[in-house]
């Protein structure tokens, strides 16, 4: 399979002994651990006990709050509601980001540099203001509506904020830097020549896009995808914003149980819920990748 | 005015400071845990920086949410306290109390303690309130207006049909939601122990959003998407200072009270130094010069007629004892109890609507 040792694991070598590349990231491993899997760890075990007051947890036992959570429509339906909005913006940040990636990785204009920049720009803006920064666009009076009613599309303004179409806009523009590096480099190691190949032996832009280019590129949208996954389905401060508190998502009812009503195994048991959910869906993918590899 | 008063005030009283007890020294530093951005500034401006100067205990402010700081008291229970001294809101503070990390106070450790309105004493005996500030209503004046509608008269106003789609509500996470759900159960005969009464009231409201962060509804005022909001009186004459088409009014059937409260953390080793400090935030000049830089309303009554000579500023706030005493406060005890509840059915029967 060509396009392997692809971004998604730029950790698989090459050549050198396995061994070696395990020492040298061992401290990473330890720091990781320390910083992320001990307060991890204590999370899980915060949700398997009692609330016994705001802020307080006792030292009984209890699996009640997933048996609370799991038999509950009302929560079902917010971790539905949590996939949907990472499917959707997944499948936006591939349809807007492929074309884009596929420009950055053949173009040889000296413009690429500036499209680049571009590209990974809303990166460098703090995330509250990324997302108020939407506001004068898509509100009620804002530039877009104010656009679609001059050339007379629309006669009320879209409801484009506060609510759940605001939090897939927001997303799509803050994670789709990370789909379009992601696809660049995959779609960079892609040979032009097997391009010009396919296009020389009679198959037109769609079928060479079909049967050649997107099997060879594989990798970085399961990759690109993945990670965009994770991000949005975790992402709080767009949702928060833009969904203006309408939006009920896992990651916005984990931080009101945690901060405001003080809830730490409620909250404890949605992350860990959360975790597992993720975790399954990143193993079913990569799955999915290998056999899409094995059989392309 | 006002301002230069302060400044020559401040300059004064750290030149004596300098002459008096220029070698004041010690070794403690007290740990406060406040809320950040320009009210820990003006916090240790008017109050830190001169007990320090004057008693050379250095104050290192430690600045987070309140329930962040509530959650590392409880989480450091039974072991050396992360703090020595916390401000908190109003219903956290009676989280706090019931966690049993704060420690009582004898008023008599904190002279201007004797200076306070009776409202910002705490029954119990635990820290006082330092700032009143009011929860009512924010409004656009050309939006209504424009939309001919009247101003904003009272708490039950706010369900004209008209406002659909217009109207904000605070999200249950802040103090101005916990207000608003209050005002609502009572309009709806309830009271704190009836969230649902509140929650259905609330649920009958065609809000545009439930913002929980000032910068949100700044960012919605400005923009014309929301119109009319429950809101705090700093925050919205902050707006209104920086030329929005705002007004913000107390509805007839009275404004809610919010205060902000400071405490000796238990467990402390520098209690003396903790108590003394207190003493320096309830200071009158202190107190004036908090108000004057951001407009949260002294809780040393001794202020009163300084205030009262300065309506422009004491507009802002509550400031003389009438507006005080005509301030709606909530039970918290019984609010706080049924409050998982609450957000429970906020959920359920407004969010998810």
């Amino acid at each position: 399979m060509l396009a392997n040792g692809s971004a998604l694991a730029g950790a698989r070598p090459r050549s050198a002994a396995p061994d070696v590349w395990l020492w040298v990231l061992l401290p990473t491993l330890a720091v990781l651990g320390l910083i992320f899997g001990l307060p991890l760890a204590d999370l899980i075990a915060v949700s398997v006990h009692e609330m016994t007051g705001p802020a307080q947890v006792g030292d009984a036992l209890t699996l009640e709050h997933y048996r609370a959570f799991v038999t509950d429509p009302f929560f079902l339906v917010m971790v539905a509601r949590t996939f949907w909005l990472g499917f959707l913006v997944v499948a936006f940040c591939l349809a807007i980001g492929y074309p884009v990636a596929y420009y950055l990785a053949r173009t040889t204009s000296r413009w690429r540099g500036m499209a680049l920049f571009l590209v990974i720009s809303p990166l460098l803006v703090s995330a509250i203001v990324r997302n108020i920064g939407w506001f004068p666009i898509l509100g009620g009076s804002g530039v877009v509506n104010w656009i679609l009613m001059s050339i007379g599309l629309i006669d009320e303004p879209l409801r484009l904020i506060s609510n759940f179409t605001g939090v897939v806009i927001g997303l799509v523009h803050a994670l789709l830097p990370l789909m379009i590096l992601t696809l660049t480099t995959v779609i960079q190691r892609v040979e032009p020549e097997l391009e010009e190949a396919a296009a020389n032996l009679g198959a037109g832009p769609a079928l060479v896009f079909w049967r050649v280019l997107l099997p060879l590129s594989l990798p970085g949208v399961v990759a690109g995808s993945l990670l965009v996954f994770a991000m949005a389905i975790s992402a709080y401060t767009t949702p928060a914003i833009l969904g203006g508190n309408r939006v009920l998502v896992m990651s916005t009812y984990i931080a009101q149980q945690f901060r405001t009503v003080l809830d730490y195994p409620a909250g404890g048991t949605a992350a860990a819920l959360l975790l597992l959910f993720a975790a399954l869906l990143t193993l079913l993918a990569l799955r999915v990748r290998t056999k899409g590899g094995e059989a392309g | 005015m006002i301002q230069r008063i302060l400044g020559v005030a401040l300059a004064a009283v750290l030149l004596t400071v300098g002459m008096n007890t220029a070698n004041a020294q010690s070794n403690v530093t007290l740990r406060v845990a406040c809320y950040g951005g320009s009210f820990t500034a003006s916090q240790k401006k008017y109050a830190a920086d001169l007990y320090t100067a004057r008693t050379g205990v250095k104050v290192e402010f430690i600045d987070g949410n309140p329930s962040d700081h509530l959650a590392k008291l409880v989480a450091s229970r039974g072991r050396e306290a992360p703090f020595d001294l916390v401000y908190l809101d109003d219903n956290v503070q009676i989280a706090a109390i019931q966690a049993g990390v704060l420690e009582k106070i004898r008023p008599d450790d904190v002279p201007n303690m004797k200076l306070l309105y009776d409202q910002a004493k705490n029954k119990d005996g635990y820290g006082p309130a330092m700032i009143f500030f009011s929860v009512a209503i924010a409004y656009n004046v050309k939006k209504f207006e424009e939309a001919g509608l009247p101003a904003p008269q009272s708490w039950a106003d706010l369900w004209n049909p008209k406002l659909a789609g217009h109207i904000g509500v605070p999200t249950l996470d802040n103090t101005m939601g916990h207000a608003f759900l209050v005002a609502a159960e009572y309009l709806n005969g309830g009271n704190e122990s009836t969230p649902e009464k509140g929650i259905a009231k609330i649920a009958t409201l065609k809000a545009q959003s439930y913002p929980q962060s000032s910068s949100v509804v700044e960012a919605l005022m400005t923009s014309g998407d929301v119109w009319v909001i429950p809101w705090m009186n700093g925050r919205t004459w902050g707006l209104i200072d920086k030329g929005q088409p705002l007004k913000f009014v107390i509805p007839t059937d009275g404004a809610f009270a919010g205060y902000t409260t400071i405490d000796v953390v238990k467990g402390t080793p520098h209690e003396k130094e903790a108590l003394a400090y207190i003493n320096y935030v309830l200071d009158p000049l202190a107190q004036l010069g908090q108000a004057n830089e951001v407009p949260y309303g002294p809780t040393n009554k001794v202020l009163a007629p300084v205030l009262a000579a300065y309506p422009k500023l004491a507009q802002k706030f509550p400031s003389s004892p009438e507006d005080i005493a005509k301030l709606r406060t909530i039970d918290w005890v019984t609010f706080n109890k049924v409050y998982p509840q609450a957000v429970s059915l906020w959920n359920r029967e407004v969010v998810s609507k």
